[in-house]
């Protein structure tokens, strides 16, 4: 297979949301005009709307936009995730649970082995991370067997995931954490390095996450059947494909995936544990795959701007005290537009 | 457990299921159209939060309850523009327009944070009534959710548009086919869904849980959901889950039964029992399907 064919728009099933050349401009339109409603709100809280996007974008500084690519890379590797079990029909809203799960397995892995070398170290939470969130993901695997309604039991686990992070750092690791609530910090030889300031592991690592999940899932017989599963179980089972066996090896490997999330978040990204290191990424992450689908460059577009929003906004709450919740406000605000632009679902 | 101590508990759980209840009835109408609304939970926090917000800024109460409703209104509005109009992916736009209302919420909810307002008022209308009086006896938005109970599930039931209703969310191939205008009926459900999770979110703030901070209602739109699940879309049914779970995952309860569980955890018992809801429901089903088969 040639890498042209690889980076050629995703030959998606269901048709849906394929970003074609020409309605490229019409969609910039489109995030632009979903500007325009937190502009209204910003404005409804007693704020002057201009400064605070004039503040937004001068706020914006190298280090920020390190932050942006590492805030990036994150959402990549959980829309990733979403990939893997959208196309077999699973609506994965545990992914927030599966990556929070998961820093408790990397920040497991980083207690025992602190001094250990960042070759030894990482791969190590890395390991320990995906084990982890795939353990999380077989209880909505388990689940489904029974016929469980994914998105309930995820959002469930979700809840139950935060909470025992909470518990690990109150509870267990109270003492490692020398009774700091802002959490256990990771020593500088458990994060990814960063090459004048920006993290090129991480942004290597997310896409070869991201490129390899589309080429698995679009061009091998192991994606064909999980989208088989997707478009019709019966049709599938006349084949001879177990939906059971696709429900829970997608939400393994989808567990997997945001495992290495939750590593990069905790390790690298807040360099610490603590109970608000989900910060959103999975929900978020799941808006971006029903936008972009199996697209690409849709899911880097949408990532990579998600990120400077989300980095640009950092600085606004010292300076004009505008609280950080208006990045997923704009966010959102986004993906409602681009949503609206899309025709309709074919089922 | 003494007696006082165990009406003291059957208080409380009766306010903390009203919201639930009233969101729970709500749904289970757009649900007996086919329409699942996964936006009920911003819907109910958006809500929450304005009915909050209203209440303190004109100290009326009446004017943060229709200033509840109307949100909840024109949230399910543009739901159903989306996913009934314009035949969109219910659960993607659920999640998409519930997310952005969680936003908007937490956003301009943030002036309101910490601050106190009037709180509705326990009526004594059912003082004379013995043992029930004890616990029933309760704002106007509980003597508003027993009505409730009795309307849909008279409605739904009993009266010809009701079985419409449910006729739609039965077979719509079959409803349209019959000459049903289907669309519409699933766009008033939808409403009146909203109307109630409007509502639901009034009662939390202006009642059961008076008061804003961010994400102050995050869940309980899940659980609703949860609970509709669970009651089969059958109001009566809905009502005994939604006492029920409230019951089980009531704090008091769950220290009797886990009598050493640590503080953070107990916070989590309504999404453990929506768990536990969640698999016998499936169970039900299951064996449901099973005699049908």
């Amino acid at each position: 297979m040639s890498l042209r064919q690889l980076f050629a728009p995703a030959q998606d099933m269901t048709g849906k949301g394929r970003l074609r050349g020409g309605d490229l401009a019409v969609r910039v339109a489109a995030a632009l005009a979903a500007f325009l409603l937190p502009t209204l709100l910003i404005a409804l809280a007693g704020k002057d709307p201009l400064a605070v996007y004039q503040e937004f974008v001068t706020g914006l500084t190298v280090s920020r936009l390190g932050d942006a690519t590492m805030y990036a890379a994150i959402l990549i590797i959980c829309t990733a995730s979403a990939m893997i079990t959208f196309n077999a029909s699973l609506w994965n809203i545990g992914i927030e649970g599966q990556l929070a799960f998961a820093t408790i397995g990397a920040t497991g892995a980083m207690i025992l082995m602190r001094d250990a070398p960042s070759a030894i170290l990482i791969p190590a939470m890395l390991v320990a991370a995906m084990v982890a969130g795939a353990l999380w993901a077989s209880f909505v695997a388990l689940l489904r067997l029974i016929d469980v309604n994914e998105i309930f039991s995820g959002f469930a686990l979700n809840q139950i995931a935060g909470a025992l992070v909470k518990f690990m750092l109150v509870g267990v690791w109270w003492e490692i954490s020398q009774k700091r609530m802002s959490g256990i910090p990771f020593p500088d030889n458990a994060s990814l390095p960063t090459v004048g300031g920006i993290n090129l592991w991480m942004i290597a690592l997310s896409l070869i996450v991201l490129v390899g999940t589309v080429w698995v899932i679009v061009r091998t017989p192991i994606g064909l059947q999980v989208r088989a599963v997707g478009l019709s179980r019966v049709s599938a089972s006349f084949y001879g494909i177990s939906a059971n066996w696709v429900f829970v090896a997608t939400l393994l490997a989808g567990g997997a995936l945001a495992g290495i999330a939750g590593m990069l978040t905790s390790s690298t990204y807040f360099h610490r544990f603590a109970p608000d290191v989900t910060s959103g990424f999975g929900f978020t992450a799941i808006l971006i795959y029903l936008i972009a689908r199996m697209n690409l460059l849709g899911v880097i577009v949408l990532s990579t701007l998600f990120g400077l929003i989300n980095a640009g906004t950092i600085g606004l709450q010292t300076r004009l005290g505008i609280d950080p919740s208006l990045a997923g406000l704009v966010q959102i605000s986004i993906i409602l537009a681009l949503y609206l632009l899309q025709g309709k679902d074919k089922r | 457990m003494t007696e006082r101590m165990l009406m003291l508990l059957l208080a409380q759980v009766v306010k903390l299921a009203t919201p639930l209840l009233i969101a729970a009835l709500g749904e289970t109408m757009a649900e007996s159209t086919g329409v699942v609304i996964l936006a009920l939970d911003g819907i109910i926090m958006l809500s929450a939060m304005v009915a909050f917000a209203v209440n303190f800024s004109t100290a009326s109460l009446l004017l943060g309850i229709v200033a509840g409703a109307l949100i909840g209104l024109g949230l399910a509005a543009v739901f159903a523009l989306i996913a009934v109009n314009q035949e969109r992916d219910q659960y993607a736009t659920g999640l998409i327009i519930g997310t952005l209302a969680i936003g908007i919420a937490n956003y301009l909810g943030n002036p309101f944070i910490g601050k106190t307002a009037g709180t509705m008022p326990d009526l004594p209308i059912l003082n004379g009534v013995p043992v029930f009086g004890g616990f029933l006896n309760q704002s106007l938005f509980t003597y508003f959710s027993y009505l409730a109970v009795a309307l849909i599930a008279y409605y739904l039931y009993r009266t010809r548009p009701g079985i419409t209703t449910r006729a739609v969310g039965a077979n719509v191939e079959a409803a349209i086919r019959r000459g049903l205008p289907t669309k519409r009926i699933q766009v008033l459900a939808v409403l009146a869904a909203g109307l109630m999770a409007g509502l639901a979110g009034a009662a939390f703030t202006l009642d059961t849980k008076p008061g804003w901070t961010q994400n102050q209602t995050l869940g309980w739109g899940w659980l609703a959901l949860t609970i509709v699940i669970f009651g089969q879309r059958n109001p009566l049914w809905v009502t005994v889950g939604a006492y029920l779970f409230t019951f089980l995952s009531a704090a008091t309860i769950v220290q009797i039964f886990f009598p050493v569980l640590p503080a953070q955890l107990t916070g989590v018992a309504p999404y453990v029992m929506m768990l536990v809801v969640l698999v016998i429901a499936s169970f039900w089903q299951r064996s449901r399907q099973r005699r049908l088969a």
